[in-house]
């Protein structure tokens, strides 16, 4: 009875205490992030991005009521610590038409602060003055407008990551599948297979930050790929093999015998057999491979720090100076151990539980689906 | 009577590995008749059926001596192994039509063998599942799964399937041991219809079935064929004291 | 061993048979003993048995049919109990055959001027033997023995030949002697029968050792 009893209490604490460390880790990060999200931080860029644009101005006879309203530029604005910021335009503002100086069309936006009136600064200007001097400026024609787009937002690094998942399984999928085919489907069992099993699984253990460094070693500096999402992608896409094959394996082999008896039987080859049905129904198997994938992804951080680097940009090459970019998980990383940033942190965090959440609830919702006949 | 012969086995030995299955297997299998196999698990005429349409070459380590002649083609020789299986269909013990909608199933086997064309695709699985008794039971739904009718249904499906490749020979292995006694006799009408068209070699466990359907039975023991003869003699009155001791129940 | 239920059913059956065999060869002793002394009341045992006899033959027939429902027997087995089927039909047959050589000894009991043909003793005997070696070759399953009892068929059809013959010729030197002379003759007609019976049943214990039927 005693020992009946110590074990239940046991049970209880040892559980309560589970669910007592999740709320509380789960908790902690909501309470601090969730503020800070919202739909700027979601679409933002990272880094304030200040720009000087040319515009035409033209004076017109357009006046409104407000204070705020600047008639030349056809814009409402409103004067914050340093500068006018944009809170509403009018249709055919010519600021919609501004050039950056590389002559390339860069529109400005809402929300963006104008700081300098040619080489004025709008620092110390009282509303009035920053109107009067706009619509003294529009004789000249073309005037040169200092504009800074506010950052904050976390736009780069959610396409930094989508771009990383998507090269990753582009390469670790096919290779993976193939191989798990390769594997259950033709290689004749015996001591080769068995090492190749062992390795296999070997690697789906060895830690994450050693991939990295190997990603590093050989993708970013012997194959000067540099920090580039490329160089990331490949090291995921080697972290990846081992749990794509196994699980593919595992679905491929929980195929009936029968399946494959039957095709091979109707005169089909092995290969027909193998794409017809096995690999479709194995499909199930391997969606949730995949979507356990992307959930890695989204969650790593040690393999991707030394080999896609962590600048917060959207990359515009594979390879490269400008391929680098950080995931969302890297940049949570990255806040934390230099900026100390605990609040922008949460906030990330809170996105990334919540994709993690929503892949979980996919990759059941394909079990549930495909494991129930209709 | 020569002609009347569709396979004619000669000294066929078979081993999985050290194993010997099959021991100096001579028989001849004639046309349209059904011709089945019975004996005590493990006695061989399972390995010897999948011998017929090669399915043996699938397991590892098997070695196969002597030969079968179809029509007086060897082969293990003189033909190609997806051409022999098209030819020489089989049915399997569990019904296992593929996770696949009933016309699917069916078109399946054509479709491998290069049929594109929805007409004639339609007409091949309509005059299948007509062949294996079905076709009313599902022609309204053909696009449901095939694993959502009964077991017997299903059964009956994928004996379809092996009909809509044309095959001249039918291997039924134990086709009937998972299904319902009603499911069993449906298919064995089924199995005397087809006869007049095909050949059909069936394995069973259930001896009142192979005395049932069957024109001609061997007993199979150890691997080796003890007594192969007239349905009606082997039941009333097999020559051979150990096919006497298994068909009485007097067996080990 | 397999299939103890099944073993035990045949063993039960055989045994019916055999019971069915012993109280036929009493009534064939009995009808030696009362037809040398003309014995009415023994002759009247006889009838008597015969229904017992009947009764056995109804019981086999339906545990028979029960065996073929019950367990499906094959090859020996199926023989066995088919031919079982048929065979104490024709013990019941030779039964009621003796029952009625036993009316005629009644009758004949009666009859005071009968004149007993020479060689009907022998022809009792001679059906007696094949009786007795039916039932052997039933019980000890023996191919020899219903091989002699068919053979002795031929004997009894002799004996009928040359006792009708000599009863011809009695009852033409002597009236007086025909009434007791035809039941003589019906006798005699019933032993030949018998030993058509008891032939018929050889050759089924023939089929049931080698599964050929004699046709």
């Amino acid at each position: 009875m005693i020992k009946d009893a110590i074990g239940k209490i046991a049970l209880y604490v040892a559980s309560s205490l589970s669910v007592m460390t999740l709320v509380i880790i789960i908790g902690f990060v909501f309470v601090k992030g969730l503020p800070g999200i919202n739909f700027d931080f979601l679409t933002r860029q990272w880094q304030d991005k200040t720009t000087f644009v040319n515009v035409t101005l033209q004076n017109t006879e357009d006046t409104d009521l407000s204070d705020s309203y600047i008639p030349s530029i056809r814009a409402y604005v409103e004067h914050s610590e340093e500068s006018f910021t944009i809170i509403k335009l009018k249709d055919g503002s010519s600021l919609e038409k501004a050039k950056n100086l590389k002559n390339e069309t860069y529109e400005v936006k809402k929300k963006d602060m104008i700081t300098k009136i040619d080489s004025t600064n709008v620092k110390d200007m009282s509303m009035e003055e920053f109107s009067e001097q706009m619509n003294s400026v529009a004789s000249q024609g073309i005037t040169r407008l200092k504009v800074t787009r506010p950052g904050g937002g976390i736009q780069p690094m959610l396409i930094s990551t989508l771009y990383i998942i998507l090269l990753s399984l582009a390469i670790a999928a096919p290779v993976g599948i193939l191989s798990a085919l390769y594997l259950t489907e033709y290689a004749k069992k015996g001591k080769i297979l068995g090492v190749i099993q062992f390795a296999i699984q070997m690697l789906a253990g060895i830690p994450s930050i050693i991939y990295g460094l190997f990603g590093m070693l050989v993708f970013v500096q012997l194959l000067k790929m540099q920090y580039s999402i490329l160089a990331g992608a490949l090291t995921l896409s080697i972290l990846l093999l081992p749990t794509i094959i196994s699980t593919t394996s595992e679905s491929l082999k929980a195929i009936p015998k029968g399946y494959r008896e039957s095709s091979l039987g109707l005169g089909a080859t092995k290969l027909q057999t193998n794409f017809r049905v096995v690999l479709p129904n194995a499909l199930p198997g391997i969606l949730v491979a995949i979507i356990l994938s992307i959930g890695r992804i989204v969650g790593e951080s040690a393999a991707l720090i030394w080999t896609a680097g962590t600048i917060a940009q959207v990359p515009s090459a594979l390879t490269g100076n400008t391929a680098s970019a950080a995931t969302l998980t890297t940049k949570l990383y990255q806040l934390l151990k230099e900026e100390g940033d605990v609040a922008s942190a949460c906030s990330i965090a809170v996105v990334i539980i919540v994709l993690i959440w929503i892949l979980n609830l996919l990759s059941k919702w394909i079990t549930k689906r495909f494991t129930v006949k209709e | 009577m020569t002609n009347n012969v569709k396979f004619q086995v000669h000294d066929l030995d078979l081993y999985y590995g050290d194993f010997q299955a099959l021991k100096k297997i001579n028989m001849e299998i004639l046309k349209n008749q059904i011709t089945a196999f019975i004996g005590p698990s493990g006695c061989g005429k399972s390995t010897f059926l999948k011998t017929i349409n090669r399915m043996n070459d699938l397991v590892e380590g098997v070695r196969i001596d002597g030969q079968i002649h179809m029509d007086g083609i060897d082969i293990y020789k003189d033909i190609d192994v997806i051409n022999l299986r098209s030819r020489v269909g089989m049915v399997f013990q569990q019904p296992n039509p593929f996770p696949m909608s009933i016309y699917d199933n069916v078109a399946y086997g054509p479709r491998i063998h290069g049929i594109k064309k929805k007409s004639q695709l339609d007409e091949i699985v309509e005059k299948s599942l007509r062949q294996a008794a079905i076709w009313d039971e599902v022609k309204d739904k053909l696009k449901k799964n095939a694993q959502a009718v009964s077991g017997g249904q299903q059964q009956r499906i994928c004996i379809a399937r092996t009909l809509a490749v044309e095959p001249e020979v039918i291997l039924m292995d134990e086709p009937t041991s998972a299904l319902d006694p009603i499911s069993t006799l449906k298919i064995e009408d089924l199995a005397e219809e087809l006869k007049d068209k095909y050949t059909i070699i069936i394995v069973t466990h259930n001896m009142q079935q192979a005395s049932r359907i069957s024109d001609k039975t061997a007993f199979f023991l150890h691997g080796e064929v003890v007594e192969y003869g007239e349905t009606s003699q082997i039941f009333n009155n097999p020559k051979e004291q150990k096919t006497e001791d298994y068909i009485t129940g007097r067996f080990g | 061993m397999t299939r103890h239920i099944f073993m035990q059913e045949l063993r039960e059956l055989n045994q019916h048979v055999i019971r069915m065999g012993s109280l036929l060869e009493q009534s064939m002793n009995d009808v030696i003993v009362a037809l040398e002394r003309l014995d009415a009341d023994l002759a009247n045992q006889i009838i008597k048995r015969d229904d017992a006899i009947d009764e056995l033959e109804h019981q086999i027939e339906k545990e028979c049919i029960a065996i073929i429902a019950k367990q499906q027997p094959l090859a020996s087995d199926l023989r066995k109990v088919t031919s079982i089927m048929k065979i104490v039909t024709d013990i019941e047959r030779i039964a009621d055959h003796c029952a009625d050589i036993s009316e005629y000894i009644i009758l004949l009991s009666q009859q005071s001027d009968g004149v007993a043909p020479k060689n009907l003793k022998e022809m009792v005997n001679t059906m007696k033997g094949m009786v007795i070696e039916t039932i052997d070759s039933f019980v000890e399953v023996d191919l020899e023995k219903a091989n002699q009892v068919i053979a002795k068929d031929d004997i009894v059809d002799n004996y009928f030949a040359s006792i009708s013959d000599e009863l011809t010729q009695i009852m033409l030197e002597k009236k007086e002697a025909i009434p007791a002379s035809v039941s003589y003759l019906m006798i005699i007609k019933y032993l030949e029968r018998m030993a058509d019976h008891a032939t018929n049943i050889a050759e089924w214990i023939e089929y049931i050792i080698t599964g050929k039927m004699i046709e």
